[in-house]
């Protein structure tokens, strides 16, 4: 038996660079935020004048409100991935199909003719939720579970999430009300919630916007300007559970068992398991919180257009432009990058807009692809964006992981 | 003495590949299972469908042979470059439009066809900025959005046709007068082209009781094209110069018939499967220089002949089986299938070549681990931008045909869905092996095409009839269902990567050790030559040749003639 | 005479098709500290992983005992979570990756409770203090994420993270794997302090003078087998196991 010893403390940990890294990278995020937060303020202010001057005849205060719905909507469907690539490890592209199960959910149960106990707003997206994420467990049960376990590559995890998405949106096509016709999704209210936005009216001065979640339309006037700010309640309902969202995760993930253990599966499987984390059930409770936020996500998003089994789909490279620009597995950097990618799409189809609408045939722009009034545009923007973030800053905005060259 | 030494050889061969464990097999039962399945949803609309039957089977052929091209481009990327391009579908594009914008500004068709290869591997190059830069996943999300933006920017765009796209005109419509036949057209026209077939037949022939009459006297199979390489001397060169001045005029002679330039020998289908023929003779003949070893190439060419025999007499007597009778589209379906089966073997052929090549194994050796393959002094740089150019050539040449065979070139058609068709072909059938990818195309396709035919056959009469049923989303249910189980079950596919040293190999070779004379070596000639047509080479006569038993030719063939008397 | 708190009976084991371990007998008393020395590859670190069960045991017995709760588990056959949620008190510390890089060391240490955390006598805030009295150098990293930590810190804070559910036995392989001399010192010598506290340790280590010295009792792995067990004194002394082992001439 040797005695105690007895060491300098500067001697034995001679690290300390790694801790100045730490700080260094902190303080970066912190300005990042600062610069974002001034970066928004001055986006109101500028919409808010450039309305009230009437600059090409365009209502800016609206766009941004649009914008802001989307950056939400956008958010809450891509949420999901981020949290299912970080715990998983692979890029699943049958995640918008999760958002199609949500879509026909509330389709089935509108077929199903209840009552508005079930047939509301409110419990539809809630059952939008649970069926979104039980397929999402049965995905994991029945495929991406028995190939981690072959210990299948990623690639080939991918390729496997693409057959999950064939048959998803197959089988919905095939067996599900509508089939291939599209729909349209009811969305009552309860009646509770008309009388509870009739009360919140009736509150002085903020009384039209408190109840703008209760009411179907609110219209704002915009000081200066005859333009107006027409706000439906999807809207409002979409930004209030993505902030509601936002917080539930932060604190599931920082304070909770459930949380906590999440991350920790997503770290180390192995040492989850030893540490007395059941990683099987972790799994599937991530899948499921994925999912019926996707689901959930979906109906809000697809509320006002048509249902088709392709519904889903057709946004897949748009949530993988949020969640790659966000740094691939990091819930700020999805939060932000929602909001780029929303501001991007607008700003597309404006600049169309105007171009279209105000360039005479003839001049150098007209030569321009922005001529074309009936193109959309809203894709391509946030996808050059992917390549530019993907090539000149691989891991995104705030991406823990440098996904790094393939040598 | 020589069969000592040739049994000594094999042992040696035993011996080495023995501390080789894992060997090649084929999924015999699931390409059985699966292939067997499937091909009795193609056969039923045949038997129970209505009148239209020659169309089906020529749509189906021709939509196999586009997708097992293009499934071979993507496999080249995925499987041999290791570059998971989740775009293939953006390249294909990418041909399509380059074809029609050149045929709508005034070049012609083939000119156009080539530009159209050209412009798709010159696309396929900027893939490899991103693929230095990203890992596997990330490098395919880049792509499949590279692809996407490419279909929006035509979509977007009214000089590339903006969103409804373009018809495109099948080459045959000015070939043929409306007013004949294709029997006709056989029978009557067929006039300097019936010489040139005559005469290779005739040389080939001689050239296949050559090989019989020596083959006789080697006990290994690559005897069978002996004639053609150890016969030195005056006699050699006066057969290949005639070879070779026979493709030369048979070349020119199509290609100016082509263009109507040439007395307008109009029966374009057959002009078509012959000039790829004489194309494919050529390169076979007189490429062996740039891509492979000295005795490879002829057997090969042997191979390559008998096919393409067989394949023209299929043609000639369908084409007597089936009286032509709705001129314009039947006609066309049927070019279209000649000109996609032909394309579809010539590219087999290369991309077999050059993936058997020093430069595929190089390519091989980049996918399994860049790092040793750049520190042997490698360019993973230049292997890669090569490779993409090359893959995605071919892509571009099948994009066009599948325009043809679309008839229309529209953004809409360009969707992702059809690389993940392309991904499921190939896993299907087997990653890093050409046959496999062929396959894949093989089973998904005749899946699809017999789906379509029974959806169509609802409303038209038979057993389908009145069944309201969606054939064509259950097929696509049915491939994601067998995706998975092949991830799960067979990640390797049907066909596995083929291994140099494996089983089958060895088995035959001891069964040559045994019996190295006679009827038996015959029987595995037979064998082996029908296994290289299923592209198992790895029982070819290089294996043996590689181990330099007899350093001169000439000698050991002497040696053996001894032997033999 | 302690009682047996860990008792492995012919354990066979391996990983896929090949076998590894073939029949291996170990028993560990109350107050214990065993060591397991061996050459690389002799299946060292397989052993301890079939016993907590992250490698799956072909054949043979392992078996734990609570002698306060006068209990005795079975665990041949249980998962790594099942062993460790079931209150049979066992910890283990891994031989590498033993610490959750981007959770930060406050939330590993949590982690390390989670076992207890229905249990309502446990008191997560007191024993995280416990642990940074046992580990000052942790208190001042509590909000920094482990992947900032340094190798000594990290091995420091995986075994914070064992002691974290109370155990009454430690695996701990190489705990002073990769760490620098005066590092490994401090190390044994906090393994030291929780020998004070009643733990039983198993202990797999390449530093065998030193582990040796520490130590009750000691086995020597070869290949699979274990090749003898003695005294660890009697072990250090042993000149044929000195010179294979432990480099003396
Ligand atoms: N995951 C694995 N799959 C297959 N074989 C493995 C695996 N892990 C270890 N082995 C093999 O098992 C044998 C024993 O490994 P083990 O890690 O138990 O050795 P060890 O005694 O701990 O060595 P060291 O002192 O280097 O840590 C080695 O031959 C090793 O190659
Ligand atoms: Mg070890």
């Amino acid at each position: 038996m040797t005695d105690a010893i007895d060491l300098d403390e500067e001697l034995l940990y001679p690290e300390e660079v790694n801790i100045d890294q730490a700080i260094a990278e902190m303080r970066k995020r912190k300005e990042l935020i600062y610069s974002l937060l001034i970066i928004s303020v001055f986006i109101l202010v500028s919409s808010y004048l450039l309305t009230v001057v009437d600059l090409y005849r365009q209502n800016y205060v609206a766009q941004v409100y649009f914008t802001l719905v989307k950056a939400s909507q956008f958010i809450l469907v891509s949420v999901g991935l981020t949290l299912s690539i970080r715990v998983k490890k692979f890029a699943n592209f049958a995640h918008a199909e999760l958002l199609t199960v949500g879509l026909y959910t509330v389709v089935a149960i509108n077929d199903l003719n209840l009552n508005l106990f079930f047939n509301n707003l409110l419990s539809l997206l809630f059952f939008a939720f649970i069926m979104g994420g039980l397929i999402a467990i049965l995905s994991e049960l029945l495929v991406f579970g028995p190939l981690a376990k072959r210990k299948a590559t990623p690639l080939s995890l991918m390729v496997a999430s693409i057959g999950v998405g064939l048959i998803i949106r197959h089988v919905i096509q095939q067996f599900l009300p509508g089939g291939g016709v599209p729909v349209i999704m009811v969305l009552p209210l309860p009646s509770f919630w008309l009388s509870i936005g009739n009360f919140l009216l009736t509150v002085p001065l903020v009384g039209s916007f408190l109840a703008s979640p209760f009411n179907d339309i609110t219209t704002f006037g915009i000081f200066g300007s005859s333009k107006t700010l027409t706000v439906s309640n999807i809207g409002v309902i979409s930004i209030l559970s993505m902030v509601i969202m936002v917080l539930t995760l932060q604190f599931l993930f920082k304070k909770t068992y459930l949380g906590i253990s999440m991350r920790a599966t997503s770290d180390d499987e192995d040492l989850s398991e030893i540490s007395g984390i059941n990683t099987q059930s972790i799994t599937y409770w991530t899948w499921f919180i994925s999912g019926g936020i996707t689901a959930f996500g979906g109906v809000l998003l697809f509320s006002s257009g048509a249902v088709v089994p392709f519904a889903g789909f057709s946004q897949l490279l748009i949530i993988f432009a949020v969640v790659i620009l966000g740094g691939f597995d990091s819930f700020e950097g999805t939060l932000i990058s929602g909001f780029i990618i929303a501001g991007i799409q607008t700003l597309t189809i404006m600049i169309n807009g105007i171009i279209a609408n105000n360039v005479p045939p003839g001049s150098p722009l007209s030569y321009t692809v922005f001529w074309n009034p009936s193109a959309d545009w809203s894709n391509v923007g946030p996808f050059l964006m992917i390549i530019v973030v993907l090539i000149f800053r691989p891991r995104g905005i705030f991406g823990l992981v440098d996904p790094g060259s393939k040598l | 003495m020589i069969n000592e030494k040739l049994n000594q050889t094999v042992e040696d061969i035993i011996a080495k590949a023995e501390y080789n464990p894992k060997s090649q097999t084929v999924n015999y039962t699931l390409a059985i299972i699966m292939g067997g399945l499937i091909f009795l949803s193609f056969v039923l609309p045949l038997v129970f469908g209505g009148s239209t039957n020659l169309d089906y089977f020529t749509f189906t052929i021709t939509f196999i042979a586009i997708f097992a091209g293009l499934s071979l481009s993507l496999n080249m990327e995925v499987g041999f470059l290791g570059l998971p391009n989740f775009g293939k579908i953006g390249f294909i594009a990418v041909g399509a439009y380059s074809y029609i914008l050149f045929v709508n500004s005034g070049v012609n068709e083939i000119l156009s066809f080539i530009f159209a290869g050209i412009s798709a591997g010159v696309f396929g190059i900027i893939l490899t900025l991103p693929s230095l830069r990203l890992k596997e996943d990330y490098f395919a999300i880049v792509t499949i959005v590279v692809g996407e933006i490419i279909r929006e920017t035509v979509r977007n765009q009214h000089q590339l046709g903006g969103f409804e796209g373009f018809a495109v005109p099948l080459p045959i419509d000015r070939l043929y007068p409306s007013n004949t036949t294709f029997l006709q057209n056989i029978l009557l026209n067929n006039n300097s082209i019936s010489i040139i077939l005559i005469t290779l037949i005739l040389i080939f022939l001689y050239f296949i009781y050559l090989n019989q009459k020596y083959s006789k006297i080697y006990a290994v199979p690559y005897s069978i094209s002996e004639p053609f390489v150890t016969k030195g001397g005056i006699q050699e060169e006066v057969e290949n110069g005639l070879i070779n001045f026979t493709i030369f005029l048979g070349i020119i002679v199509i290609v100016l018939n082509f263009f109507g330039s040439f007395g307008g020998s109009p029966n374009g289908a057959i002009d078509l499967s012959i000039l790829i023929l004489l194309i494919l003779l050529f390169f076979q003949r007189n490429y062996k220089f740039a891509l492979l070893r000295k005795y490879d190439i002829h057997w090969d060419f042997l191979k390559t002949i008998i096919v393409f025999m067989l394949y023209i007499i299929f043609s000639y007597v369908l084409g007597f089986v089936f009286p032509v009778n709705s001129l314009s589209t039947t006609l066309s379906n049927w070019y279209n299938m000649l000109l996609a089966v032909g394309v579809l073997l010539i590219s087999y052929k290369l991309i077999e070549d050059i993936v058997k090549s020093p430069f595929g194994r190089t390519m091989r050796a980049f996918r399994d681990d860049d790092t040793s393959a750049i520190s042997v002094g490698k360019s993973l740089l230049g292997y890669r931008i090569k490779g993409l150019a090359l893959s995605n050539m071919f892509a571009g040449f099948f994009g066009v045909l599948l325009a043809y065979q679309v008839g229309s070139i529209t953004p809409d058609g360009y969707t992702p869905t059809t690389t993940f068709t392309l991904y499921i072909m190939i896993i299907v059938g087997g990653t890093a092996n050409n046959i496999g990818a062929i396959f894949g195309a093989f089973l998904i396709q005749l899946l699809f095409q017999a789906a379509s035919k029974m959806g169509d056959l609802q409303n038209v009469g038979g057993i389908f009839a009145g069944l309201r049923f969606d054939f064509v989303n259950f097929s696509l249910i049915v491939v994601g269902v067998v995706l998975i189980l092949f991830l799960i079950f067979a990640p390797e596919g049907i066909f596995p990567e083929q291994k140099n040293q494996n089983e089958r190999y060895l088995k035959l070779l001891k069964q040559l050790s045994l019996d190295t004379e006679g009827s038996k070596s015959y029987l595995v000639r037979i064998l082996s030559f029908f296994m290289s047509i299923a592209g198992d080479n790895s029982f070819r006569h290089q294996n043996l040749r590689g181990l330099e038993f007899t350093e001169n030719t000439d000698e050991k063939s002497s040696n053996y003639e001894e032997e033999m008397k | 005479m302690a009682e047996t708190i860990l008792k492995a009976t012919d354990v066979v084991s391996g990983y896929g098709k090949l076998e590894i371990l073939h029949g291996i007998n170990v028993e560990v008393k109350e107050g214990e500290l065993v060591t397991i020395i061996g050459p690389n590859g002799s299946g060292k670190s397989t052993f301890v992983k079939t016993i907590i069960g992250l490698v799956p045991c072909w054949s043979g017995n392992i078996s734990i005992a609570d002698p306060k709760e006068n209990q005795n588990f079975n665990v041949t056959s249980l998962k790594p979570y099942q062993i460790v949620t079931s209150g049979i008190p066992l910890s283990y510390v891994p031989q590498v990756s033993n610490v959750f890089p981007t959770l930060t060391v406050e939330e590993n240490l949590k982690i390390g409770g989670f076992v207890k955390r229905k249990d309502p006598s446990y008191n997560f805030k007191k024993k995280v203090e416990e642990i940074y009295d046992i580990f000052p150098r942790l208190k001042s990293r509590t909000g920094q994420s482990a992947a900032l930590l340094s190798g000594g810190e990290r091995q420091m804070l995986a075994l914070g993270k064992a002691l974290m559910s109370e155990p009454k036995i430690l695996l701990l392989d190489e705990p002073s794997a990769a760490l620098a001399p005066v590092l490994a010192d401090v190390i044994f010598h906090e393994i030291q302090t929780l020998m004070k506290l009643g733990l039983s340790i198993l202990l797999v280590e390449q530093r065998a003078t030193r582990a040796l010295q520490i130590s009750d009792r000691a086995y020597v792995f070869v290949s699979g087998e274990v090749a003898h067990s003695d005294k660890a004194e009697n072990i250090l002394h042993n000149p044929k196991i000195g010179e294979m082992f432990l480099g003396k001439r």
